[in-house]
């Protein structure tokens, strides 16, 4: 255990008391490092692996974004609010930039957690070494997995990778039995297509995908500082309005998705 | 020989200058006229006749569509508790106001002039000004009640008798023949007791009294009746005769007669809270549901009727109900109506009645999931109070049985008080910010420049910080001699002008005793004060504590030269000291701070009841908007707030300090001792999805906080963005009700200073 609780890895932020990142109350915490590009990212300083600088819009101030931390030190900060997540079915959340690019760390945090009696989550955008998913497995209670597009190409075009390794993990992930909560950003006029719907449609009838979450895009990301390498960082797109929202609960009802709700 | 101005020429007449009294102020020269006919009569004769006067002109004309009698309505000179004014009281401001608007009339002028200058020697808390003045000048300002709204001071003396409970159960079971019998045959016991005799004799002019405005509605109602244009509306004013018919004499057999009554003895009482309204209606709704008499529906349409009058005087941070808890001796009934109530509130959707919900672990637990229900739509009530937790500490503070604790209700904006057996009125009001700036300064008040305590020393002689923490405990000992002593003179010359009859005679032993409330009658004479800033305070000390004493990166003088210059030219040091740990994040320091300033002053108070003569004498950490009031006349402060803006409210971290989730501002809201107070309170600032969607979630969270020893909480539910929009767009959000403290207001009507600090919260 003290070994595992020494691992040490690169975040940017816990997130205490959330409510959005899988049941119950949880902390979540956000680790530095993914190796997709979505456009419509909220986080871009969740990119690059190594703590940076980061420059207010304004251009006047800078300030350091992501730090080195041990497990324990992530274990310790959450210590006051296990009891909380006992009494809601919440616990802990892993979540990014893409946590299984920091394999060793996530694995020990994951299993640090479990150690501590925590219900876990591991939120993931599927693009990640098959060993390392394998290998934390026994330590995730539930999988929020993102499913951000559909069609080689435009996935592609959208998140700078291909579906292949994503779309072979989540199959993985349903064969393993494991617990799967399906979350689909839905980016208005960017990956709401019709394919998109369809394909959604179909992973919802799998059994082991409890719930379908769409998580209409907001742009409250705008404004806030952001890298120094990426000082014009998309957020282009608009928020999603009722108008969107109706038009994908049309989609979802026409393609028969299963355990879908737009949040 | 007499001049024109002295009011004992024109007293004696009904007319001034050979005109009528102007109607403005015909109601006070009215009951000034029998002051001064019974001025040397002892205080209980004086008090009945002078109540006897005064009710007829406070009850207010039913209303189209009331369902009880009864209307309180305010005069500027009579005889009260608290809202209305204190003991005797003359609003001096307001009758100015009249006498220097621009239409007055000379007789208008001169009549308004002659209360003021009566008034000026006689009102109760003048009386009580005059002593503290005389005694305590060094510590107190020579106040009256409103000054801590605009004068610079570290404390306050206030005059009132807040809190009080009456006895409505005793009321509704003995009805006012009952309660007649039982005072006639103690005024018979004590015979040869002139004074007793005098009390017992007004405690049966009370009982007429009430009789009296009985009767005037009655007549009013019959009136109404036959001009009525249809039959609903007849029938509806018939309706309120028959009732008031019924209880004229008796007691109460119905819940709307048993309703009916507690209200009217309310307005004729000048009371302004319920007690523990579900224990004594509880059986009238019960056996009338259950006869069939009225449907559950109708019980609820008559609590709406009742929170309707209630509401017309928006006496925000009184009238409490309180609905719940443990120590009720008829909890089956009581949790019907508790559930009737709280339907009710949900229907009318006001800023009062103060709606409180006391809970425990073997309650019904209906209760407690109908208050959330209430709560998820967008209204602040009721207030929960965990029983699991207060009960105990209640006993422990007040140093009473467990069994007496069971009866603790919270009033005002927190404050707790024992049901009909204990006073407990905040009379006392201490800003420790101020306290810290003292200390600070050698003892002077930075703001003013005056002296407001003792000399110890200036910042830098403090060599630790133990040092500079034993100072301003002393600071705050000191002032705290100041208050105890102020309140037992406020008792104490109170009770040698006003036998308080409407209270004493459903108060506990008063009857028993043959003693009035404040001369020996009450079963418990405590006091409480009320602290602000105590948040702010211990924030400060964390930075200092920090900063000059631990990691010694600033001395004492820059730290002090940073605040005394409200940091201007200090950005980057303010940034500094904001950054440092602060309450309401779980964070060890930071909390431990709060511990140890709220543990001092608690401890300081308690070690002083006998200073004031008093059984107990408690702090209570609330809020009504002192914290943004105070906080103009507060100079800048070590945890980086600058000069004049608000402080940290009740137990809460300064607003938006809490930064670390919900479950880390309930475990430092928490911490605090609750043993030693009498009532702190919290504010949390929700978004409305904790109520639909995270429904399950937030049970769990709650939980987990009164688990953890959590002793209440007030609940405000808002979307993310509408305070903004609220403030951008006003006319859009009439009905949108927050917490502010202690009390709920209408968002657009609040000053815009309060508006920010209550935007400025954190939402979850
Ligand atoms: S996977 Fe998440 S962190 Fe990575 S680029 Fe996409 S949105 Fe950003």
């Amino acid at each position: 255990m003290a070994t595992t609780e020494s691992v040490r890895g690169v975040i940017f932020d816990i997130q205490h008391a959330s409510f959005v990142d899988g049941p119950g109350m949880r902390s979540t915490v956000f680790l530095k490092g993914c190796p997709l590009r979505c456009r419509w990212c909220h986080n871009p300083e969740a990119i690059r692996p190594e703590p940076e600088l980061l420059r207010h819009r304004d251009g006047t101030t800078d300030e350091w974004c992501g730090r080195e931390v041990t497990v324990a030190e992530v274990l310790d900060e959450i210590a006051g609010e296990v009891d909380y997540y006992a009494a809601t079915g919440g616990g802990l959340t892993i979540s990014g930039g893409e946590p299984l690019a920091q394999g060793a760390f996530t694995t020990a945090l994951l299993r640090g957690a479990k150690g501590r009696g925590l219900h876990t989550c591991l939120d993931t955008s599927g693009q990640g070494a098959r060993e390392t998913l394998a290998g934390v497995l026994a330590d995730v209670d539930v999988v929020l997995f993102d499913y951000k597009a559909t069609g080689r190409s435009t996935h592609r075009e959208l998140t700078g990778v291909g579906p292949e390794v994503i779309l072979r993990n989540l199959e993985f992930l349903c064969e393993q039995g494991m617990d799967v909560i399906l979350r689909c950003p839905m980016v208005p006029g960017v990956n709401d297509s019709r394919e998109h719907f369809e394909a959604i449609a179909q992973w919802s009838r799998r059994s082991e995908i409890r719930l379908v979450e769409i998580l209409p895009y907001h742009h409250w990301g705008r404004g806030k500082a952001l890298p120094k390498w990426c000082p014009d960082w998309g957020l282009a797109q608009d928020s999603a309005t009722a108008e969107d929202r109706s038009h994908w609960q049309a989609l979802v009802n026409e393609n028969g998705c299963l355990r879908t709700v737009i949040r | 020989m007499e001049t024109i101005s002295s009011p004992l020429l024109h007293l004696k007449s009904d007319r001034v200058d050979g005109q009528d009294i102007p109607p403005q102020l015909a109601r006070e020269w009215r009951f000034t006229q029998v002051y001064r006919q019974h001025e040397a009569d002892s205080p209980a004769r004086r008090e009945a006749a002078c109540l006897r006067a005064q009710t007829p002109g406070m009850l207010g004309a039913i209303r189209e569509g009331d369902l009880f009698a009864g209307i309180w309505s305010a005069t500027l000179v009579g005889l009260g508790s608290e809202d209305s004014g204190y003991g005797y009281f003359c609003h001096e401001k307001k009758i100015a106001a009249l006498r220097d608007g621009a239409d007055a009339t000379p007789v208008l002028r001169r009549v308004a002039q002659e209360l003021i200058d009566f008034w000026q020697t006689r009102s109760t808390s003048r009386r009580c000004a005059a002593v503290i003045a005389a005694q305590l000048s060094a510590g107190l300002p020579e106040a009256d009640d409103g000054a801590w709204l605009d004068r610079a001071a570290v404390a306050f003396p206030l005059y009132r008798l807040a809190g009080i409970q009456l006895n409505y159960d005793k009321l509704l079971r003995l009805g006012l023949k009952g309660l007649r019998e039982a005072v006639e045959c103690k005024r018979l016991e004590s015979v040869g007791s002139v004074e007793r005799e005098d009390f017992y004799t007004g405690l049966l002019a009370v009982i007429e009294t009430v009789r009296e405005a009985i009767l005037c509605y009655r007549d009013q109602a019959l009136a109404l009746a036959r001009e009525s244009v249809s039959t609903e509306q007849r029938e509806r004013y018939e309706t309120i005769a028959a009732t008031l018919g019924a209880v004229q004499e008796d007691a109460p057999q119905t819940f709307r007669e048993a309703i009916q009554l507690a209200w009217i003895y309310t307005i004729v009482a000048n009371t302004a809270n319920f007690g523990r309204m579900d224990v004594y209606l509880g059986d009238f709704y019960a056996r009338d549901v259950d006869s069939g008499r009225i449907t559950e529906e109708e019980g609820i349409e008559l609590l709406v009727g009742l929170w309707r009058l209630i509401a017309v005087n928006e006496n925000v941070w009184n009238d409490r109900v309180i609905l719940g808890g443990m120590g009720r001796r008829n909890p089956d009934n009581a949790d019907r109506v508790a559930l009737a109530a709280m339907e009710a509130m949900r229907r009318v959707h006001h800023l009062i009645p103060n709606l409180t919900l006391r809970f425990h672990r073997d309650q019904n637990p209906a209760l407690y999931d109908k208050a959330l229900d209430v709560i998820g739509e967008g209204n602040t009530h009721p207030m929960l109070y965990n029983d699991d937790v207060n009960v105990p500490a209640v006993a422990e503070a007040f140093r009473i049985s467990r069994e007496r604790a069971e009866q603790y209700l919270p009033f005002g904006c927190g404050e707790y008080i024992i049901d009909h057996w204990s006073v407990g009125t905040p009379n006392g009001l201490l800003n420790l910010a101020k306290v810290l700036d003292v200390t600070l300064h050698n003892g002077v008040d930075s703001f003013s420049g005056r002296r407001a305590g003792l000399a110890l020393g200036e910042f830098r002689d403090f060599k630790t910080f133990d040092e500079l923490f034993a100072a301003y405990a002393q600071q705050v000992d000191w002032h705290m001699d100041h208050l105890a002593k102020a309140q037992g003179i406020v008792y104490r010359e109170s009770a040698r002008e006003v036998t308080f009859l409407a209270i004493s005679l459903l108060f506990d032993d008063c009857v028993e005793r043959g003693l009035p409330v404040l001369g020996g009658g009450a079963g418990h004479l405590g006091g409480t004060m009320e602290t602000f800033g105590n948040v702010t305070t211990a924030d400060s000390l964390t930075a200092i504590k920090r900063l000059v004493y631990d990691e010694k990166q600033v001395t004492a003088d820059e730290l002090l030269s940073w605040i005394d210059g409200n940091f201007s030219d200090h950005e980057s040091e303010r940034q500094r000291l904001v950054a440092l740990p602060k309450y309401g994040n779980d964070d060890a320091e930071a909390d431990a701070m709060v511990q140890r300033v709220h543990e001092q002053v608690c401890h300081s108070a308690r070690d002083r009841a006998a200073l004031g003569g008093m059984d107990s004498y408690l702090v209570v950490v609330i809020n009504n908007s002192a914290n943004v009031i105070l906080g103009h006349t507060t100079p800048a402060t070590a945890e980086g707030r600058r000069a004049g803006q608000p402080m940290s409210n009740a137990n809460q971290p300064t607003a938006g300090n809490d930064q670390r989730g919900l479950a880390c501002l309930l475990n430092s809201l928490a911490k605090p001792n609750p043993a030693i107070h009498a009532g702190a309170v919290q504010n949390v600032k929700l978004s409305p999805e904790m109520f639909t969607r995270y429904r399950p979630a937030l049970n769990g969270v709650l939980a987990t906080y009164w688990k953890r020893g959590g002793t209440q909480a007030m609940l405000t539910v808002v979307s993310r963005g509408m305070l903004e929009d609220a403030l951008a767009h006003p006319e859009n959000y009439p009905n949108l009700i927050v917490r502010v403290g202690g009390f709920s207001a209408y968002f657009v009507k609040l000053s815009p200073d309060v508006q920010q600090d209550i935007l400025r919260r954190t939402l979850y």
